[in-house]
This record gives structure tokens, sequence and C-alpha cells, in this order.
């Protein structure tokens, strides 16, 4: 296996794909910086068609290149799980506790109301019927209680098979204390069953508490099927093409091999989201910035990570669209605002911004696709932020859209157009000002520690706003913003994350029995990395621990070095915990018996990445012409308009500003400066 | 004069801050039932205590806020600077729902010292002292049992600890550290708050952040009211039976009536029975939050909470009787259980005014399994130098059906929203295994929504002398159903289930011992049925018995649908069924409510 094949010699080029849910974006990094970006629309029923279409617009474009890497980040899996259309599912689970996975845990959070008396939960992927107990009981500690009969697998498959399910999903109570009895029925059911997809919960998901391993589990197992035949398509394609092999973008940040990926689609949930954050934390370091605030916000989502250290915060646990899944992915929050985010007056004649969304259909009303209701994207057409999509390959109707303000929100209101879309705004950026507060308040941080870094269509339209708003000193708009979960797929590493089970105190625990679990790992890691085509040179390993005080339920995250590794002294890892316990929450009790849960190694493959300095030029920006806007200080005034280029670094200009680029639109306010930075970022500051 | 949309803006900053505040809190927090189960609640009110912003919080938390602030600023007003907090916890002094609820509140200035308003958060101990470990044992004899009483007091003075009080607390409760921490986190969200409204006055203005205050109230009160002023106007009134305290099994009368008029909601409990001896009594101000829960969650879910939400509401209840006791009456584990069957009863007179906001009798119980035995685990016994240990499992049940749908089987409902421990992790911590964790089919009852099902956990005994301790409902009394929705089955409490010497346990069972190769079902109630099971569509009854709701004699003897031989309905015997069914009954009363022989 390899990433690099194609024509030698002459100019060569890295490619990242990322598929949204409006459009398939293509970037192409030369080995000289430069960028080309390219969208073409999605075809959600066949996502395979655009991802060809956009490498052969790309290629065209391109001319005659050597393609070095593939990288493809991918909503599949997302939409599967979102729209139900998974396999037919069935789930092996304990007798006695096929219900665990319609229990959830019960409580109601995330999604559900306890206000709300006519709540709707979830209904589970597998129901009741294909639900199949198994006759066998393993213990605490790994000992068998009821032995698994030869009779129970054979009949076991009998049952599977007069399911009808295509996907098996294994979860047995302890089952990461003693995998046996999964390992028995995933062998028979493999060998009876042809074309079964199996996954089974030690391997997917080898921790404690079995309703969140039971969800991760069936969520492997329901998108399995759809996922590897979608990423043979895809792999065809290329190869048709004379293109490297396809990596996949993971919700981890990282990418993966079409081979591991395919065996852990669960881990993909967030794959285009995780790109993003990726490619921020990438720049981010290159700017010397470690401390972002990555926020993406498109047509119909706003999406915000917190990078700290250079390092995107990472969850080993999560709930995603309201079923618990347990892999380790980044932090990524949904927001749910967005550009087609619904303004409305309520019953009590008070102006409200979403939760609805006009989504990409209808779209808002500037959009000419029948949208009535207006959006924020409406606000900002009003406002004159924007003027075209995508390259100008579609003229807004402001017009209609001035109307749909005017009558709708202005009137009750007693406001003009101007005045109702200005209202739109505000309360839009004070709600996604709100949320991302809390959010730097969950991880101990301070506005004024970080940097804002905007993108995704929507996000430089509204960045200047969200910084004066958040009182961050600066926002940097990166190059090619609409794509940058592209980029961040083109220049990702591989990542793999490894985990062994536990659960005993640091105290009781033999440095060798640590240690050992760590070594196999990173066998497994080394392996897995082998087979991806990476030599030992450009292998990583970052081992850590979860842990927690002994008393507790929360868990904690703790970072090891190469010497904890080497001289595994468990006082040492205990200092580590208590010392991380205090910068978290706080507070730490020396003394305080410390429980490791698991040990787990994150394996990365380093991937060589290009620079992005060479995005900038000599020219200082000039403005292409005036156009008409309003903003809060000045009110209506003609304002210059630049057309985005890679222009020379450090010319400080003074907004206000609108640029324009390919795939969206900055916005400067009055009382900021702008400049280019060496990569191409374009840097808003309050003068 | 403030603009809508800044009003708009600062409102939301308002209600974010609260959201902060939690966070701060739970980050800071010790007790696992407050970092990760979130039984804690934050808020933040004007300079007249009224509530104009809180967090997401659990509902049971929800009226104690205002009672609090009512009863902890009386006498305090205008004496308290910055950085001095007040600490307090005593039911029938401090608004709380029990002891282990522990309230502080601070008041807010801006850099100019003008006063902004008080910060109040409020924490879950895991240990308040009192006679068991974190006790839900109803079986005690008055308060004191119960835990340490804190009427309202200082326990920071300029944001210093004051030490002489914070002796004598901790000398009081079990894990000092622990509970040194908790006071902590709720300091820490106490100043979170304090920082937020300081940034919201400098950035707006003073008076402009009182005028916000003032109209967040008076937005709600008037989307309140107008929710109220369209339900019709009435008096609607329902009686149950509450299961026992824990010394007794005889059956406690509630009764409320809740009057329509105008805008304005009364709630009346007179007719219920005098406070009882063990530790069910509900405070009043709980009696008043499960009020505020029932309003807000039948009539106004969406309008955003704040003092204006319970302006319209008057909450009466005779002195003396179980939901206004007086002191000493105990009344610790009333915020798990009695609360949840006085919002299940709010919800029985609501039905007749608001039909299709409403939800029919759910299991109406956290369902709490304290289990005590020796530490299975050689190490865990070394290390912290124990033999015993304790642990609180609890259930989920099932929930009444809704107008939208049948009730969910296996979830918490109204007040109650604790998370139910994994299996893997109660066998951790315990000498027991699990031999089943499921749905029980028919345990729902028949409706056009169907209730929820009950959920039987059933754990084996691996030790000898472990300690049980029970504190549930409706074992006796079941969940009811609505408009010809049928009631759901009861809950059972069974030792030895199905063996030779089986044993039912009451609803509230003291301490209790058990030895290896028993076994202990706790089978939660079923929640009851919306509208008549014969208006349910028979394609729905079909994928029940496929999903095991329910059974295929179930499904004929309740439903009234015949399956023909190809496993699908047959309409022609669905019909001849159903046009002999007796009509459903309209109301439920269960005002004659026959409590049935005991036989424990």
């Amino acid at each position: 296996m390899t990433d690099v094949v194609g024509a030698d010699g002459g100019r060569r080029i890295r490619i990242g794909i990322d598929v949204g849910g409006t459009f398939t974006d293509i970037v192409g990094i030369g080995d000289d910086g430069t960028m080309t970006v390219i969208k073409v629309p999605s075809t959600p029923q066949t996502p395979n068609v655009a991802v060809i279409r956009a490498i052969e617009a790309l290629l065209e474009r391109e001319g005659d290149v050597g393609v070095d890497f593939l990288g493809h980040g991918t909503t599949a899996a997302t939409n599967a799980f979102l729209t139900k259309r998974g396999s037919v599912t069935a789930l092996l689970t304990t007798q006695g506790f096929e219900d665990v996975l319609e229990f959830r845990r019960m409580d109601r959070t995330g999604v559900l109301d306890p206000y709300d008396l006519q709540l709707q939960v979830p209904a589970p992927l597998v129901p009741a019927r294909r639900r199949i107990g198994v006759a066998e009981r393993i213990g605490r500690g790994g000992e068998v209680v009821t032995p698994l009969t030869e009779e129970e697998i054979a009949r076991t498959v009998r049952r599977v098979r007069e399911s009808g399910a295509e996907a098996v999903a294994i979860s047995l109570l302890w089952s990461f204390a003693n995998p046996a009895h999964e390992i028995a029925l995933r062998d028979a059911l493999i060998a009876e069953i042809p074309d079964l997809f199996v996954t089974c919960s030690h391997e997917i998901d080898p921790t404690m508490s079995e309703y969140e391993r039971t969800s991760t589990t069936t969520v492997n197992a329901y998108v399995g099927p759809l996922i590897n035949r979608y990423f043979s398509l895809v792999e065809q394609a290329a190869a048709a093409k004379g293109l490297p092999e396809p990596r996949i973008m993971q919700s981890n940040g990282g990418l993966a091999s079409i081979n591991e990926a395919g065996r852990r689609p669960v881990a993909l949930l967030e794959s285009g989201p995780a790109a993003g954050v990726a490619a921020c934390a990438h720049l981010g370091n290159q700017l010397g910035v470690p401390n972002v605030l990555a926020v993406d916000m498109g047509g119909t989502s706003f999406d915000v990570a917190l990078i700290t250290g250079g390092e995107p915060r990472r969850l080993i646990e999560t709930e995603v669209h309201g079923y618990a899944v347990r892999t380790p992915m980044l932090d990524i929050r949904s927001i749910g605002a967005g550009g087609g985010s619904i303004a409305w007056i309520d019953e009590g004649g008070a102006l409200r911004v979403g939760p609805q969304s006009a989504g990409s259909e209808p779209g808002p009303v500037c959009y000419r696709r029948g949208g009535t209701l207006p959006t924020v994207s409406d606000a900002n057409a009003v406002l004159g932020y924007i003027h075209a999509l995508t390259g100008g390959s579609l003229e807004l109707d402001v017009e209609a859209a001035r109307k749909a303000l005017a009558e709708q929100i202005g009137e009750p209101l007693g406001l003009d157009a101007i005045g109702a879309a200005h209202a739109v705004r505000r309360l839009a950026n004070a709600h996604m000002a709100d949320a991302m507060r809390v959010m730097t308040s969950e991880a101990a941080m301070s506005p004024a520690d970080l940097t804002l870094m905007v993108y995704g269509g929507a996000g430089p339209l509204h960045g200047a706003s969200l910084a004066r708003e958040m009182e961050i000193s600066r926002a940097v708009v990166p190059a090619h913003p609409g794509a940058l979960s592209a980029m961040g797929v083109g220049t990702g590493d591989l990542i793999h994350e490894l985990v062994e089970p536990i659960m005993k105190p640091l105290d009781v625990l033999e440095p060798a029995e640590v240690g050992v679990r760590f070594e196999s790992m990173r066998q497994r890691g080394q392996k897995i990395l082998e087979g991806e085509g990476r030599a030992p040179d450009d292998m990583e390993f970052q081992p850590y621990i979860v842990a927690r005080y002994i008393g507790q339920m929360h868990d904690l995250q703790v970072s090891l070095s190469a010497t904890d590794w080497q001289s595994m002294d468990l006082a040492a890892l205990a200092e580590h915990f208590h010392n991380e316990h205090r910068r978290v929450h706080g507070i730490s009790v020396p003394g305080e018996p410390v429980l490791m849960v698991s040990a787990r190694l994150r394996v990365t493959g380093k991937i060589r990445k290009p620079s992005f300095a060479g995005y900038a030029g000599t020219e200082a920006p000039e403005p292409e012409r005036t156009v008409t806007a309003w903003f809060e200080d000045i009110g209506s005034a003609e304002i210059p308009l630049y057309r985005r280029a890679p222009w020379r670094p450090h010319a400080v200009q003074a907004g206000p500003a609108i640029i324009q680029e390919y795939d969206s639109t900055i916005i400067v306010l009055p009382g900021q400066s702008w400049h280019i930075d060496e990569f191409g970022s374009i840097i808003i500051e309050e003068r | 004069m403030v603009d809508q949309v800044t009003y708009q803006v600062v409102h939301g900053g308002l209600r974010a801050l609260a959201q902060e505040m939690k966070i701060s809190v739970m980050r800071t927090a010790y007790s696992p039932i407050v970092a990760s189960g979130g039984d804690m609640s934050a808020g933040i009110a004007d300079m007249d205590g009224r509530v104009v912003a809180q967090g997401q919080d659990i509902p049971a938390q929800l009226g104690a806020l205002p009672s609090s602030f009512d009863a902890m600023l009386d006498g305090w007003r205008g004496k308290l600077g910055p950085g001095d907090v007040l600490i307090g916890n005593d039911p029938y002094l401090c608004g709380s729902n029990h002891v282990n609820d522990v309230c502080l509140i601070m008041p807010a200035f801006a850099e100019s010292g003008e006063p902004l308003g008080y910060i109040c958060t409020r924490t879950h101990w895991m240990d308040i002292g009192g006679t068991t470990p974190g006790s839900f044992n109803a079986r005690v004899s008055d308060m004191y049992a119960e835990g340490l009483r804190i009427p309202t007091i200082l326990a920071y003075r300029n944001y210093e600890p004051v030490r002489d009080v914070w002796e004598l607390i901790f000398s009081n409760v079990r894990g000092r550290t622990e509970r040194e921490w908790d006071l902590r986190a709720g300091f820490a969200g106490c100043t979170t708050g304090e920082r937020g409204l300081r940034r919201l006055a400098s950035r707006y203005g003073v008076d402009a952040l009182r005028e916000i205050m003032s109209h967040a109230v008076a937005d709600t009160e008037s989307r309140v009211r107008a929710r109220i002023a369209a339900v019709p106007d009435g008096r609607y009134s329902a009686v149950d039976w509450f299961e026992g305290d824990g010394w007794g099994d005889k059956p406690v009368r509630l009764e409320v009536a809740v009057e329509i008029d105008g805008s304005e909601v009364r709630m009346d409990w007179s007719g219920t029975d005098p406070q009882v001896r063990g530790g069910v009594n509900l405070p009043f101000s709980s009696t008043i939050g499960v009020g505020i829960y029932a309003l807000k969650a039948a009539l106004a879910p969406d309008i955003v909470p704040n003092a204006g939400m319970w302006a319209p509401l008057t909450v009466t209840a005779p002195e003396g009787c179980m939901v206004n006791p007086l002191p000493p009456a105990p009344n610790q584990a009333s915020a798990a259980e009695t609360i949840q069957r006085c919002a299940d009863l709010l919800m029985q007179c609501l039905s007749a005014a608001v039909p299709d906001q409403v939800m029919a009798g759910t299991f109406a119980s956290a369902s709490v399994l304290m289990i005590e035995g020796r530490d299975p685990i050689a190490w865990r016994r070394e290390i912290l130098g124990r033999e015993r240990t304790v642990f609180m499992d609890n259930s989920p049940g099932g929930m009444g059906g809704r107008i939208s749908g049948d009730g969910v089987s296996g979830i918490k409902v109204h007040t109650g929203n604790a998370r139910v421990p994994s299996i893997e992790s109660v066998e951790f911590a315990l000498p027991v295994r699990a031999l089943r964790w499921e749905r029980v089919p028919d345990s729902g009852g028949a409706g056009r929504e169907r209730g929820g099902c009950g959920v039987a956990r059933e754990w084996e005994i691996l030790d000898d002398n472990v300690t049980l301790t029970l504190m549930s409902e409706r074992a006796r009394v079941p969940a009811f159903g609505l408009f010809g929705g049928h009631a759901g089955e009861p809950a059972r409490f069974v030792v030895n289930d199905g063996a030779a010497g089986e044993r039912s346990l009451p609803s509230k069972t003291p301490p209790t011992t058990v030895n290896t190769g028993d076994r202990i079902l706790v089978q939660s109630a079923g929640g009851g049925g919306y509208g008549s099971p014969a208006e349910r569509d028979p394609a729905r009854v079909r994928e029940d018995v496929l999903d095991g709701y329910i059974t295929p004699e179930a499904a004929e003897r309740e439903y009234g649908v015949a399956f023909g031989p190809d496993g699908e309905p047959d309409e022609a015997a669905t019909r001849a069924l159903r046009e002999h069914a007796a009509p459903a009954a309209a109301t439920v009363d269960r005002g004659t409510w026959q409590y049935g022989d005991i036989s424990y």
C-alpha cells in the first residue's frame, strides 16, 4: 500500500475531499504551497458520484500532475445513521439483558427535556424482535458463570439467519474482561452466514458499563455494511483514475486506511467536522497560536471546538443525535444555528432566531429556491454583506429578503428592513457567543486567552462580530475558509486509538502488568500503521490513561510522557493524575486512591505536511469597488469590496471592509483592522 | 428604556450565565451525584430576591429556589456585603427539599458597589450526617435522625470561610474532605455568577440590567398568564393514596384541587391526611415546587422559567398535613417519592382541564434499593481500610401515555432524573450478580396510547449478611389511566420470586437481611394508558406483540385485537371483539379506592 502513485517528475499535489450536505469540496495542495479549491453539488443518495465529479474537475484544472495523497472526509456514516437508513441489524446480548439498548441511560438529558411531557425518545436502532438473548454469562473479573454451549451457539446462529439481519452486533456482559464468548459467537456467525457484517463489543469499546458499550457496538454494525459498500465504490473509482488508495478522516481528527475505517465506521460519525478542527490545529501551530476557538458555520450548522496547547480537546464518550457513542473523538459541539436559522416572532411578540432552520431546501428567501421565511442569511444579504454564492454561481434575490424581513420581523417590532436585519443578526450572534462562553468555561479557559478561527461558508461573515461580542482580541480567517475540512483531510495524519481495560487502583497494580498492556498496544498500533505504509520513523505513540478517584463516577484523561512510559512508575502516574485533576477541576485529594479505568494509546503515522507559507503575494490589497452596506456604528455607507487574493503580508487595512472569495465572504467591522499573514490567513483585530 | 433586541441579548446572557454557574459547580464538586449526576441547581435573583434566571436544572429542585430566596434572605436583606455567603439546608427554615440539599446565597455588586441582585447555588451532598450513610430509610424517628440541620448562617464573609461554622458543619458529616469540596463547589458557582453579572452591568449599565431583570420576570408572567387564561375556569380535584411511611402499611390520603380562575391558579391540598411518622412528609417548599413543575410541564414547557412563572400560582395546604408538615416531622425520602406521587396527582387534576397536555399516571418513584454488604473485592477492602460497602441502586419505570404517543418503558419521570447505575458497575461494587434487567410485558396500562412497561431488575446475592433497604412506590396503588386508558401493573418487590418461601416486600422496606443464593426482584410499576385501547390501531398492537410490549393474549383481552393464521390482525374478528368490549370509564375515581389485602 502506498500513498504515492502517478506521474514521476513534474508537479505533485495532495488531494483532500470533504462531502458535505450541500457541496462536495475538493482541494488540491501543490508541493509549492498553491491551493486549488473546487465545489461541486453533493449527490446525497449516491455520494460517490459527486466525489468522482470533484476529482475529475480538479484533475482537469490541474492538468498533468502526480497525486501523492488522497484523503476523504465522509458524511456517509452520519447520514445513514441520521436518516435511519442503516442495515437491518440484529443484537446478541446476554439472556435477560436484551432491553439494555432500549433503556438507554434512563435519565432525561441531552436531546430529552425533562419538562416536556410529550418528549419522544429516539427509537432503538435494533427493535426487540431482533434482539437475541444468548444463554451464557461472564461475571465480574471475567470468570465464566454460565458456559456458552455448542447447542446455544447453533441456536443463536439459526435465529440470526431467521431474523434476516445483514449486520450483527454482539455485546455480552463483562466481555471486556473475558471476550471468549463474543469470539465464539462471532466466529460461528462468520463461518455460517456469508457476507454478514459482525461487530463485537470487546473489539469496538472494551470498557465497563453495558449500555454505552452496546450502543456503540450497535451503531457500528448498523452503518457497517453501507459504509463498506460505499468505500469499495470510492476505492474502485480512485484506482480507475490511477490515484492512491483513499485515506478516510475519522472523528478523532486523524485518517485511516479504508480497511481500518471500514471495521470501525462508528469512529467516522464526525468525519467532516473533525477534519476542519484538525486543520485549525495545524494552522494554529504554524501561526504560533496554541489556544484556538474553532468555529465552523455553514448553511445549517454551527460547530465549535476548542484547541488548547495546540491540541484539540478530545472526548472518549459522547451522545450523537441521542445515541451514546463511546469512541475517542474530537470534542465538537453543534449549537445548531447557521445561516439557515429562521427568524420569527413568538406568541409574546418577541424576536427569536432558530432553532428551526430553512436548511438547504427551501433555504433562505434570497436563495430563490422557494424559501419564504426570513433567515440569518437573508439578514446578511439585506445589510449588504453577501451578494452572490460560490463564486457568483447564484445571484441573490435581496429584494425578496428585504420584503420578508420587513413584513415578518420589522412590522411586529416597529423596525424597517435594515433594523429587522440588524436585530436578527445581533440576536444570532448573541446566541452563538453565549454557547461559546459556556463551552470555554467548561474548559476552564477565558475568552481573553483564545484566538477565534472562523470558517465554513458563513463563519467569516460573523467572525468579526463574534470576536467583539466575546471580547476576543483576534479573529483569524484561514485561506479558503469554505473548504477547510477538505484542507484538513488533505493534510491529516493517520491516527488510531487503542484501549486496554484495567479497572484497578494504581496502588495495587504492578508496573509490569501495566507495561505489558502498553507494549501490546504499541505492537498492535505499529502493525496497523505498517499496513498503512508507514515507516517506523514516521510513527508516534502517545500513551495516556483514563482514571478517577475511587469514589468518583467521572473519568479524567491523563497523558504520559516518554519517560513515564519507560519507567512505568505508578506513583508518578498517581501524581500526574492529582495534578491534572487540580488543573481541570480546581481540586485534588492527595492520598485518595486512584482507580485506573483503562490504558490507552494514540498511534500516529506522520504524513509530511505542506506549509501554507506559499499563499502570499507582493501586492497590497486594493478594493475592487465599493458596495452599499449597513453597519451599526456608521449606518448605511459605501464600503470597499475586495476580492481575496494572495496579497502581501502585513499590509494593515482599516475596517469596515467586505472581502469576497470563491466560497465565502469576510466582514470586517468599523473600528477593526485587518491584514494578511504569511500563511494567507486574514487577521482581524480591534484597533 | 432598553430596546427589545438588547433585552433579548442580555436575557439570553443571564440564562447562559446560570448555565456557566452550573458548570462551575459541577467541575469543582466531589460528590459523584453533583459532578456527573448534576443533582444541583443554580439561579440568579434580582434585588428583591425574585428568580430571574436559572440553569437547566432537575425539576425536583426548581421550586426550592424561590422558597430558599424568600426564607433565607428574610432578616438578611441589606446586611450582606461583597463575598458574604449564606448557607442553609433546613427544609423548614431554608426552603430546602431535604437536608442533603445545601443552599448558598451570595449578593452581587457592580464594580461601583451598587447592588445587582443575588446568586444562589444548591448541591446535593452525598452525606449530611444522621443515622445512616446517605440514608434512604423511611423508618426514622424524627428529622434529627436524618442529618445535620443548618439554619441560615454565614459560611463566607468577604470571600473568606467563616471558620467556626465550617468546623461545626464538617464535624457532623461523613467524609470531611469531600464535603468541604462540595461547599467550595457551591461557592465557585456563586463567584462565577457574580463575575458574569458584573460583566453584564459594566457592558450595558446597572440600570439597564435591573430593567432587563424586571422585564424578564414580567415577560414570563404575561406569557404564563395567557396560557392559564386559555384553560377553562373551574375547580379540578383528585384523590389518591400514598403507600405507607416505612413504619406502617397504612395508606395516606393525598387530595388536591386545582382551581383555574382567569389567569390565576390555586392548588389547595385540603383533604390530605395529617403528617406521618416516617420520613416521607413533603416539606411545604416542595409542595410549592411540585406545583410549579406541574404548571410548567402542562402549560408552559417552552417558556423561560423565572419568578414570573409562579407569580400566578397560589399553593395552600393545612398546617400539619403530609404536604405541609411541622418540625420535627422527618422528610428526607419525600424528595424522591412523595413529590412524584404529588406530580402524578396534579396531572390527574389537570387532565380534566387540559386533556391534551398531560400524562397518565407513572411509576412515580426513584425506586432506590440501598445494598450494604461485604466489599467483594479484596484490594478495595485493603486500600480503603474497610470491610463493608454501601451502594445506592435505583430503577426506572413506566411513563404514562400521552396524546402524542405511548409512555416510554424504563425512564425517569416528572421531578426525578437520576441516572441508573450500569449492571456492571453494581456488580463491580457489591457481592451481587444481575439475573435480568428487562421490560415486563403487559405491565404498561392498555390504551390508545399505551403506558410504558415497568422494568424488572433482579439480583442474586453472592454473600451472607447483605442488607437491603427499599424506598419505592406503587406496589399496591397502580398508575392511573386517562380517558378510558387502563391502569398500569403495580410494582413488585420480592425476595426469591417464584420459589418456595418467596417474600413480598412493602414499597418502604426498612433494612432487611438476605444471604448467599437469595434473590431480590425490583420490578417497577407500569405507566397508565391514555385513551381507550379499543381505539388503538390494530397494526400498532401487532407491532407491540412483535416487540414484546404486550403478549398475544393481552392483545385480544385488553385491546380486542384478533390475529389471523398469518399473524396479521384479523379485521372482522377484531371488529367483533371490540363491539362487545365494555365502554371505557371516562374518569378516574380514586376516592373510593380499595387498598386490598395485606399479604407480605
